[in-house]
């Protein structure tokens, strides 16, 4: 009897015997008869297989009306009624083929996080465990575990990060939260370091354009969180302690669990972090290299699937944090020569209704995020000066900021058998902020609204060959008022733009895949974050203004990347090399004229620069043996340039210093990158190694003297990390994971910080930290 | 019992010697998410268990162990181009892909009554359970 286990797709079978009709028929797709398909009487044992004609006999049915069911891979189930009379019943029944499977909304697991996806658009994916290896707190220190991308603190003052994705700075780069453009372009500069790394699934990088679904000011890029979607009833208390260079505490503390219903129709989760940051001095002059941060964030989401068709998410977030640099942190600011302070509380609301239809070919999805920042600022200070003028000045630089951000849009996927896939959508996003500082008589009061209105077709045209297409219309409005004391800028610009993109990917082999693609971008004359943002030099605030009749910078990119990857039992191996050219039409350069306010205060002026491009190599190279082994290396080669010198530096009166151009971008390597190599025993035990290289660069530096600015080249760095971590399984609703390690192992830092009151805040580059050593204990209920 | 007695295949192979009842077989594999939470959230309930444990045999196989498997007179492997084992690769595969978890439920003949490649809810578990156990 059991030796029909293992024919039972081909073998015929027959149960119960007490009746006397049958049921006989044929089972065809478009092309003709079906071998193997399962035939079977609905609510009963009756149950057949097609023969190599595609026939079947159901014999012995009891008479009268029954469902007859048709399963067969690969093949959309039919049911047909049949009404079993005194005659041999003859039917014939045609299957639809379902190669996507997808009849049913099917809920498995995937293997592999960093899978490459098999779409034209080529995604560089970050995983969990390597942002675990990296001793990533939150996603701003995971970032630089990919090729081509950087991040760096860009201010000793206030702390912020930037971003870099191929050399690009921060504003060309969209950063999404599970694929909606969340974060407002003020909050974006600290939002980095505000998501912790625990919530992330993975983060998803497309560098080049993007894809005409999010948005075509992503000219160098986008950068997708996608957040832990819980599956698994769990709670998780976490603690992170790490010294700074054995002078500052660095206490990161978590708390995070989930409830997902025993159907998956209701889920709910929530976190805590709590992060208390001291200062950190690296020259002993009083001023601070790392400013402190002392920040609560929390977080709710949860999903109600009315049905399996229909699914409703909301989330709720809020980051509280404060900031401080400068010196003497434990006085007023008004009392000390520089602080920067800044005091966010932002409040994150989002919804979203998903609607699959016509048996999950397609997909609707309708969604509202929106964002408030109220924000108190202190740039300024004495500035080394005691004269009641300085007083006053240092006594009125508070501010305030006022941000807020509405994101709406209507999507509809559409996925015709594997051959056509379609997306279309309406997107708003409305963005207005509203940043003040009356003592030095600024004033930024500034509105963007944007429609967009974009659709993609992923055509796979041949076996080899799937082609991808997209056109994207944005209208953009810029209401923008700018002030700085006798300096007024207005800007009021309503235009229409098209973009276009193609993407292709042609399978050269099983193993090797090649991708080419162009895209056009745009960003929209306005105030990004870091023209937000004051930095200090020479003891005076520096502001950034937006000069009159600025206009739109456009781009167009082109890439190419050449993909293999071998799977060989649990050994896996992935080399992809991607070449990069973007060119800049009119970009946004941001020149220091020399001019300083009666009241002191230095200017710095966003112009619309020489045309410009970036190009270069981003080299990743994976390797995988199981879970046990994983090296991962990724390197960047790449030149950024002008096409004709750009003036820097252009003083008013030649006293005042030389003009400054150069072809170069600043703060570009020409050479970066990572690898990290971790493993794991299978006595629980994990180790890795992991270190970011970063080479010379060309950094501005403000001379505290006279104001005039010199271009330095950078040295290079390594910044190497080593963690272990160990896992306890005290019970099966217990486990504790305990983790140690030291960041920066080399102490590789910049060493020419400027010094005092009078330093250029903004005078800082390369790795984040110095030496660190961390410990790390956490308690959780699954593994 | 408190939990499911879940067999192996050499195990269900001998039991089955001695007396005939339904199978049903789970493929998991040690990173599918899905199947803890069944672990945790269906197989851990009492109703499901008791019938589970009285009117069938279950098994459970990680489809990526790489023990050799002596099942009906045959031997079935983790060959090395793939990391799925033989039996998981021809018993639990839809379109040449395996996504765990997958279910397989056998009538006492020992003949396949249904394959499912999804999470099953308590209720649809009981449910199957109840139209398979085949009295």
């Amino acid at each position: 009897m059991r030796r029909l286990f293992f024919a039972l797709f081909f073998i015929t079978m027959i149960s119960s015997a007490f009746s006397q009709v049958d049921v006989s028929g044929i089972v065809k797709d478009s092309e003709g008869p079906l071998m193997g398909a399962l035939v079977y009487l609905q609510n009963t044992n009756i149950a057949t297989v097609t023969n190599a004609d595609g026939s079947f006999i159901l014999k012995n049915i009891p008479e009268g009306d029954h469902l007859v069911s048709v399963q067969f891979v690969g093949y959309r189930s039919s049911k047909i009624t049949v009404s079993a009379g005194g005659d041999l019943q003859s039917i014939v029944i045609i299957l639809e083929p379902d190669p996507l499977g997808l009849e049913e909304v099917v809920v498995s697991s995937n293997r592999y996080e960093t899978d490459r996806r098999n779409a034209p658009v080529e995604v560089n994916v970050l995983g969990a465990k390597m942002l675990r290896a990296t001793q990533s707190i939150s996603l701003a220190d995971g970032l630089n575990f990919q090729p081509g991308v950087r991040v760096e603190t860009n201010c000793q003052n206030c702390g912020f990060t930037q971003v870099r994705l191929n050399g690009l700075d921060g504003p060309y780069t969209q950063i999404l939260v599970n694929s909606r453009p969340v974060f407002s372009s003020l909050i974006s500069v600290y939002g980095l370091e505000m998501i912790p790394s625990y919530l992330i699934e993975k983060v998803e990088v497309v560098k080049s354009g993007g894809s005409a679904l999010y948005g075509a000011n992503a000219i160098a890029g986008t950068i997708n969180v996608i957040t832990r979607e819980p599956v698994l009833n769990r709670w998780e208390v976490q603690s992170n302690y790490a010294n700074i260079d054995g002078q500052s505490n660095d206490w990161n503390n978590s708390a995070n669990g989930a409830y997902v219903s025993n159907d998956l129709n209701f889920g709910v989760s929530g976190f805590v972090n709590l992060r208390d940051r001291q200062s950190y001095d690296a020259n002993g002059d009083g001023f601070t290299e790392m400013v402190a941060l002392d920040a609560q964030v929390f977080g709710i989401k949860s999903f109600y699937k009315f049905s399996a068709n229909t699914k409703l998410s909301m989330d709720l977030s809020n980051i509280n944090e404060f900031r401080r640099g400068g010196n003497a942190l434990d006085l007023a600011p008004e009392f000390t020569d520089i602080t920067e302070q800044l005091d966010h509380d932002i409040w994150m609301y989002g919804l979203s209704l998903d609607q699959y239809l016509n048996n999950g070919s397609d997909k609707l999805s309708l969604y509202a995020s929106w964002q408030n920042t109220d924000r108190d600022s202190y740039y300024g200070g004495l500035g080394g000066g005691r004269t009641s003028a300085d007083s006053l000045l240092a006594a009125n630089a508070y501010g305030t900021t006022d941000d807020q951000s509405l994101v709406t849009g209507l999507q509809w996927n559409h996925v015709s058998n594997s051959k056509h896939a379609i997306t279309g959508g309406l997107e708003f996003q409305s963005n207005s902020t509203d940043d003040q500082i009356p003592g030095y008589q600024r004033r930024v009061d500034q509105t963007v609204n944007n429609w967009g209105l974009y659709g993609q077709w992923e055509w796979q045209a041949l076996k080899r060959l799937k082609l991808l297409a997209g056109l994207r219309y944005d209208r953009s409005e810029v209401r923008g008022d700018y002030g700085l004391v006798n300096i007024q800028t207005t800007i009021n610009s309503d235009f229409d733009i098209l973009s276009p993109r193609f993407t292709f990917l042609y399978d050269l082999s099983d193993k090797i895949q090649f991708r080419g693609g162009y895209a056009r971008g745009f960003r929209a004359p306005q105030a990004f974050n870091e023209d937000l943002h004051i930095s200090s030099a020479g003891g005076e605030p520096v502001f950034v203004v937006l000069s009159e009749g600025l206009d739109k910078e456009t781009s167009d990119a082109l890439t190419g990347s050449l993909n293999y990857t071998n799977v060989n039992g649990i050994k896996q191996f992935n080399l992809n090399l991607q070449g990069f050219y973007t060119k800049l039409n009119n970009p946004f350069v941001t020149v220091n004229t020399g001019a300083q306010l009666p009241n002191g205060s230095i200017v710095e002026e966003v112009r619309n620069g020489a045309g410009a491009f970036v190009s270069g190599i981003n080299t990743e190279l994976n390797y995988a043996i199981g879970s046990q082994w994983i090296v991962q290396v990724g390197f960047t080669a790449q030149k950024a340039r002008f096409d004709e010198k750009q003036v820097f530096f252009e003083p008013e009166r030649p006293e005042e210093g030389e003009v400054v151009s150069t072809r170069d971008f600043m703060r570009v390597p020409n050479l970066y990158g990572f690898f990290s190599l971790s493993y794991e025993t299978t006595k629980d035990w994990d180790f890795s190694l992991s270190n970011v290289y970063t080479g010379p660069m060309q950094v501005p530096e403000i001379l505290p003297l006279d104001g005039s600015i010199v271009i330095r080249e950078s040295e290079s760095f390594w910044d190497t990390t080593i963690k272990a971590s160990h896992h306890f399984h005290i019970s099966d609703k217990l486990h504790i994971t305990a983790a140690g390690g030291v960041q920066n192992i080399f102490n590789s830092y910049q060493s020419d910080f400027q010094i005092g009151p009078v330093r250029d805040s903004d005078y800082v580059y390369g790795p984040g930290r110095p030496r660190t050593f961390f410990f790390s204990l956490s308690f959780k209920n699954n593994d | 019992m408190a939990q499911v007695n879940w067999l192996n295949f050499e195990q269900l192979d001998s039991a089955l010697q001695v007396y005939e009842k339904p199978v049903l077989i789970e493929f998991v594999t040690e990173w599918c998410t899905y199947c803890k939470k069944m672990d945790q959230e269906v197989f851990s309930n009492e109703e499901i268990f008791s019938v589970l444990n009285t009117s069938f045999y279950a098994v459970r196989f990680d489809a990526e162990s790489v023990d050799s498997v002596f099942f009906d007179g045959q031997k079935y492997f983790n060959h090395p181009e793939s990391s799925t084992h033989q039996l998981a690769e021809v018993l639990a595969s839809r379109n040449g892909y395996f996504a765990p978890p997958v279910l397989i439920f056998l009538g006492e003949d020992f003949v396949m009554r249904e394959r499912v490649f999804s999470y099953l809810s308590r209720k649809k578990m009981r449910d199957k359970l109840l139209l398979y156990r085949g009295y």
